[in-house]
């Protein structure tokens, strides 16, 4: 259920460097905020902040493994007494937590005296470990769930998913062989693409808080998030949030394909070569994609391009900055006095130096 | 007007107490007049740090009188603050033989925190001040009321409060009677400087020699500007808005100082490029414009006037602590 904000709002923020050291609060400045349903990292985040002690600013080396963490609340008043949401938010089990992620970049400008931080959420790191050795390992696992589990306890120490993820991909059974082998110059994330590609199915980690896992396609089950061009007085529905300041809608064919054809080239390692193709018919533009791995028992082009079939014209919604029941594979609707746009959210980004926020839709079926 | 400078790395903190040493000339910046009986003394009626001071006065057993104080920022709810104030007997004219003090806690609720105790004052202190110092009890937030009350039936007269000081910080703290001071010898304590009888207080690690005056010819006045940032969203399709608050900045603006000797001038503009804390403290009448301020990014204008005089612009961004 929509909750509308309030008619002002007011944002706090915290972040430090966490290190086993420590912890080494931020002054912030800003923090930027994106969550991509199609990016590897679910959650990136940008960090501004002024000019830190040479000795913070090493422990924000990206090579040396520490995490950052952040948090906004987002109140209701000017004196930050009444809370109305905060990011991370409800969505996620520890509401209220700050944000744990992976620093990708530091960044600082010795004449403004500013640091900025790129981070993360930790799938890149499932991108991040190869094998190097000769040897192959066999992960053993016989489910896609337990897959995906033997990729996480390697990577992050024993690390797993919730047990809820396996009921998302425990369906397909991985036989004994290539499928389940990781090999040289494999990476994690290959070891797993392959496979939850074909059952359409990603990873999240959730602000490092927790993992999480859905079906690509769907859309999640819960009431769309209503936000309205006009206000309540202008006549916008008691449960639409009239915050949007910005509309706009594009199609583009760039990233759309009616057919799509997989190349699983093993060469390198000794195999062979096969390929798996979306269904039969002409097809008005195709694409070609090679992967390493062997090829996963579902057909992964069928389910790629039903993926981008599905998703018809992009809307793009510039609205001030809302903390609650906004988040990836939601419904949106954006309530205009001509009618009602709907789609679901693909991407979101808080600018809170700004106050606002941009949501990206897709309409649902549109070919 | 006298500016002054602190090497920023010994800044500890500031009062809580704005206008502590009653240099504002008028009960401002928190404080509230809960009976007529208080006054102020003016120059040279009593030796003050400062030129002016707090004032009780009465006849006999003449009841309590109240001051209020609301400190700034309202204290924080789990962190331990200290208090500290001077008082004395008024000089001269002071048959009363004794007042007894007492302060008032109020937390968020209005309630009164702590158990409030009355402390004596004897009517012997006509040459020496009384040091008042305690520890404010927790959760205590949002109000000091400071209560007073001239004993001794036949006497009249009064006695005076100066320096009252509060902040979370246990430290000793220093006059100019009985210890460094501005321009007192060097100490290794912190102790609450230059704003003592400013509403620019800080407390300080500094030796005073860090503290430095710049007297100037003559002041004008200032300018100053503060950026409000809110942010306020129109709506798509309504002449109806969404705001966001963001708090306004501190003020921003230009200080300009005229010398009469150029080289007054050319060694301020050289004494304002060093890196420090600066406070602009005055009780000539621009205490309007005390602050604690750094020299912002920009140009320290010096300017040579056909009149003689020679003008120096800093410009400045107000600090808080």
């Amino acid at each position: 259920m929509t909750t509308p904000t309030p008619q002002l709002i007011r944002h706090t923020y915290a972040a430090d460097v966490d290190t086993p050291a420590g912890r080494y609060p931020l002054d912030v400045s800003n923090i930027v905020v994106t969550l991509s349903e199609d990016d590897t990292a679910y959650v990136s985040a940008t960090v501004t902040c002024a000019w830190v002690s040479e000795e913070v600013w090493a422990l924000m080396d990206p090579r040396a493994g520490h995490y950052l963490r952040w948090k906004v609340d987002q109140w209701a008043d000017v004196n930050a007494t009444q809370l109305v949401g905060t990011l991370p938010g409800e969505r996620w089990e520890d509401a209220g937590e700050y944000a744990r992620m992976v620093i990708t970049e530091r960044d600082r400008d010795h004449l403004t005296r500013t640091v900025t931080l790129t981070c993360e959420s930790r799938e890149s790191l499932l991108a991040d470990k190869i094998r190097n050795a000769t040897t192959t390992v066999d992960t053993g696992a016989t489910t896609v769930a337990a897959l995906v589990n033997w990729s996480l306890a390697d990577v992050f120490g024993g690390e797993v998913g919730p047990t809820a993820w396996a009921a998302i991909m425990a369906s397909t059974a991985i036989p004994s062989g290539d499928r389940r082998v990781m090999k040289q110059g494999d990476t994690h994330f290959d070891l797993i693409r392959a496979e939850l590609d074909a059952i359409a199915v990603r990873i999240y980690d959730l602000f490092g808080q927790v993992w999480g896992a859905s079906l690509r396609n769907s859309v999640s089950g819960r009431p769309p998030l209503r936000l309205a061009t006009h206000d309540w007085a202008d006549g916008a529905p008691a449960d639409a949030d009239p915050i949007v300041f910005a509309l706009t809608e594009r199609t583009s064919r760039r990233d759309w394909a009616d057919g799509v054809l997989i190349k699983y080239d093993l060469t390198a390692s000794g195999g062979s070569v096969s390929y798996q193709r979306s269904g039969a018919g002409a097809n008005t533009k195709g694409r070609v994609i090679t992967r390493t791995r062997p090829a996963p028992a579902d057909n992964a082009a069928d389910a790629l391009v039903t993926r981008t079939k599905q998703r018809g014209h992009t809307f793009t919604v510039t609205a001030r900055a809302r903390v609650t029941d906004v988040h990836t594979r939601a419904p949106i609707e954006i309530l205009t006095r001509q009618g009602t746009l709907a789609g679901v959210i693909r991407t979101v980004r808080w600018d809170f130096a700004a106050a606002e926020m941009t949501i990206t839709a897709q309409t649902g079926t549109d070919v | 007007m006298t500016f002054y400078r602190l090497p920023f790395a010994t800044v500890i903190g500031r009062n809580v107490i704005l206008n502590p040493s009653f240099e504002l000339p008028a009960l401002t910046y928190g404080w509230e007049k809960g009976a007529n009986a208080v006054d102020f003394l003016s120059t040279g009626r009593l030796d003050a740090p400062g030129k002016r001071a707090l004032m009780w006065t009465g006849a006999g057993d003449s009841g309590v009188r109240t001051v209020k104080i609301t400190p700034d920022p309202i204290l924080g709810l789990s962190t331990t603050y200290y208090y500290k104030f001077r008082i004395r007997k008024q000089y001269n004219s002071n048959t009363a033989t004794q007042a007894q003090v007492k302060w008032t806690f109020y937390g968020p609720t209005d309630a009164v925190v702590g158990t409030p105790t009355w402390t004596t004052v004897p009517g012997t202190l006509s040459e020496a001040w009384l040091d008042v110092a305690g520890t404010v009890p927790v959760p205590a937030a949002v109000a000091f009321v400071l209560d007073i009350r001239v004993l001794g039936a036949n006497g009249t007269g009064g006695f005076v409060v100066d320096d009252v000081i509060a902040g979370p910080y246990d430290v000793p703290y220093f006059d100019g009677d009985t210890g460094p001071d501005l321009d007192g010898e060097a100490s290794t304590f912190a102790y609450w400087a230059l704003g003592k009888h400013t509403s620019a207080s800080v407390l300080t690690a500094a030796t005073p020699d860090d503290v430095r005056a710049a007297a100037l010819d003559v002041a004008l006045p200032f300018e100053s500007n503060r950026e409000t940032r809110t942010i306020v969203a129109q709506l798509l399709d309504s002449d109806r808005t969404r705001a966001t608050f963001v708090p306004a900045g501190l003020r921003t603006g230009t200080f300009l100082a005229v010398c009469d000797d150029p080289a007054d001038a050319t060694g301020l503009q050289e004494w304002f490029t060093t890196a420090g804390l600066y406070a602009h403290a005055d009780d000539d009448g621009a205490a309007h414009a005390d602050m604690l301020f750094h020299p912002a990014r920009g140009g320290l204008q010096l300017q040579q006037r056909e009149d003689g005089a020679t003008t120096l612009a800093v410009p400045f961004v107000e600090v808080r602590l």
